[in-house]
């Protein structure tokens, strides 16, 4: 009963873990929107309560920092459109009532266990539930149940499990290097204290082992692959948590070791590392890019691309870190509204290769729109918030000293810009061939509303960022050193 | 060699050098076979080698984290099982070459 005594996380847990048992089992429609809708409310009123409760730490290994909190609220915003895109998608392809339970099971328990991944103060506590994420979203992907959605769930699954792993070898490690400190325990706040004390080789093999293992989650260049696959083959409004909120969570796992070995002698090596692998991101997301044909795997290649700039920012310094995470901020509301919008297109076209897509504007007025609007987003064009932050990011380079990096990456963004806009303006201008326009399916603009609110937010954030994001971004960077 | 290099009061080498064994015998084997089952394999060889090297370390965690992690190893694999019934019955041989549709 101890559990209820610490505040509002033992309610959340328990609360999310009994309502995705009766989604699990239950097979009426009502039961299933209900139960949907009860858990946006328990996860906007612990959102809230966290909110208020900063730095308050809930059943030993939960701890709402500044930069969970940012999290937390960007988690809660994408789950409301995330949830209700579902819905539509689960009626229009008429799924049976157990199939639907799962999904939905299984949409709660990955919300659930990312927002748990937040907040954790323990890295082994976190590697629980970045695991469960990978198992829930298995499910997710397998919902079409068909080979080719067989075939990404077992990639995913599969390499997110070696990966992960890795991430507990890497703990493993830091263990050796806690011990040589006297202490035992591997909680962030000891770590980060005891950190300067301990042994480099130790820590620079956890780092390297735990880098790699969660770049499978954040999508960067050594195991970005699965979660490619996965995100083209999953439901639409699961795709769209896999290319915001689940990159957080890898984003978190890094930036957590990063911020731990922050005072040591090792941070200039883990910085170049850093930014190795966000280089390389950005490259090969500019590679498959200009080649790719099927238009969702072009938006999960575009994630690539924003995740190793992310990367590049963080390993920059300076105001790069603040134009880091604001980037992120901002990725994870743009990247939804396209993958929703991808929905809606596949429903039009029953297909996703740019070959059989084209003259979008004829049938989806409101969707095009959408895409259009969500083009410019994207690539980061003025109106954008995205503008700013990388603009940051560019200009940190530039201050670092790193000067080629930053023309090495430029030219890539071109070529990304260029490609990406190709592809889109295809798609919305050019008529399609071989395309039979006489029965094809009327959507209600009323479901692009949320992409449109979605891109807004965006540009709102990118001009005018809120003070308290602003004070929790520099809260959450303030530790780590000049 | 690796154990005469490493000199540390807080490792006990001989498992040390067992678990990193292991760990690159599974990785050896997921990437040399062919086979699903055999990949499922490789991946318990390395399980297998994480439980040792952490009898290696003699770090204790706390009991709770100690369930959550079992907990998901458990469930990890259990699943990677009902994956490799399911590719079972789709398809005739179980080889990875008939994994390799997704492609851009």
């Amino acid at each position: 009963m101890a559990l209820f005594y610490s505040g509002m996380m033992g309610y959340y847990l328990t609360g999310a873990i009994i309502i995705s048992i009766i989604l699990f089992f239950n097979r009426k429609i009502w039961v299933n929107y209900l139960l949907s809708f009860l858990f946006v409310a328990l996860q906007w009123a612990f959102t809230v309560y966290e909110y208020h409760h900063l730095n308050t730490t809930e059943l030993t290994y939960f701890t709402p920092d500044s930069l969970a909190i940012i999290f937390l609220v960007i988690l809660s915003i994408v789950c409301v459109p995330a949830i209700w895109h579902s819905h539509i998608y689960c009626n229009k392809k008429q799924d049976t009532p157990r199939h639907r339970g799962i999904y939905f099971s299984a949409m709660v328990v990955l919300l659930t266990a990312l927002s748990a991944a937040y907040l954790s103060n323990h890295i082994a506590i976190t590697w629980v539930f970045v695991e469960l994420t990978t198992l829930s979203s298995s499910a997710l992907i397998y919902h079409r149940r068909n080979n080719r959605s067989l075939e990404g769930t077992w990639k995913y699954i599969f390499v997110c499990s070696i990966s992960i792993t890795l991430v507990f070898i890497g703990i493993l490690f830091l263990s050796i290097a806690v011990q040589q400190t006297g202490g035992n325990n591997l909680f962030y706040r000891q770590l980060f204290d005891g950190a300067s004390g301990m042994n480099m080789l130790w820590l620079k093999l956890a780092f390297l082992f735990i880098f790699t293992g969660y770049t499978s989650k954040a999508s960067l260049v050594p195991m970005y692959t699965a979660g490619i696959d996965a995100k083209d083959k999953a439901p639409s409004p699961a795709s769209a948590l896999f290319s915001s909120v689940l990159l957080n969570v890898g984003f978190i796992g890094v930036f957590r070791f990063y911020h731990i070995i922050s005072p040591t002698s090792i941070f200039p090596w883990a910085n170049k590392i850093i930014l190795i692998s966000g280089v390389l991101s950005v490259f090969v997301s500019t590679v498959y890019m200009l080649r790719v044909k099927n238009l969702k795997r072009m938006f999960a290649y575009s994630s690539v691309e924003h995740m190793g700039l992310i990367m590049i920012g963080l390993a920059a310094g300076g105001i790069g870190r603040y134009a880091a995470i604001l980037h992120l901020v901002l990725h994870s509301f743009a990247k939804p509204a396209l993958f929703f919008q991808m929905g809606q297109v596949y429903r039009v076209y029953k297909s996703k290769s740019i070959y059989d897509l084209g003259d979008y504007f004829k049938y989806n007025l409101s969707g095009a729109l959408v895409f259009l609007f969500a083009f410019f987003v994207v690539t980061a064009m003025p109106p954008s918030g995205m503008f700013v932050s990388e603009f940051l990011i560019f200009r940190s380079l530039f201050e670092s000293g790193n000067v080629w990096i930053l023309v090495i990456v430029l030219l890539l963004l071109t070529m990304i810009i260029w490609s990406f806009g190709k592809n889109i303006f295809k798609m919305l201008f050019i008529k399609p061939v071989n395309f039979n326009d006489v029965i094809v399916e009327k959507i209600s603009p009323v479901e692009s509303l949320s992409q449109f609110v979605l891109l807004g937010m965006v540009i709102y954030i990118g001009i005018n960022p809120p003070a308290e994001l602003v004070d929790f971004i520099n809260n959450a960077i303030s530790n780590l050193p000049k | 060699m690796l154990s005469t290099t490493i000199s540390d009061p807080h490792l006990r080498k001989i498992f040390f050098v067992v678990a990193l064994s292991a760990l690159f015998t599974g990785l050896y084997i997921i990437v040399t076979r062919r086979k699903i089952i055999t990949h499922v394999m490789g991946f318990l060889v390395i399980e297998n080698g994480v439980f040792v090297l952490s009898m290696a370390v003699g770090n204790e965690m706390p009991m709770l984290v100690n369930t959550g992690i079992l907990l998901d190893i458990f469930a990890s694999i259990f699943l990677l099982g009902i994956f490799v019934n399911k590719i079972g019955d789709v398809m005739k041989e179980q080889d990875v070459e008939q994994l390799s549709n997704l492609k851009d």
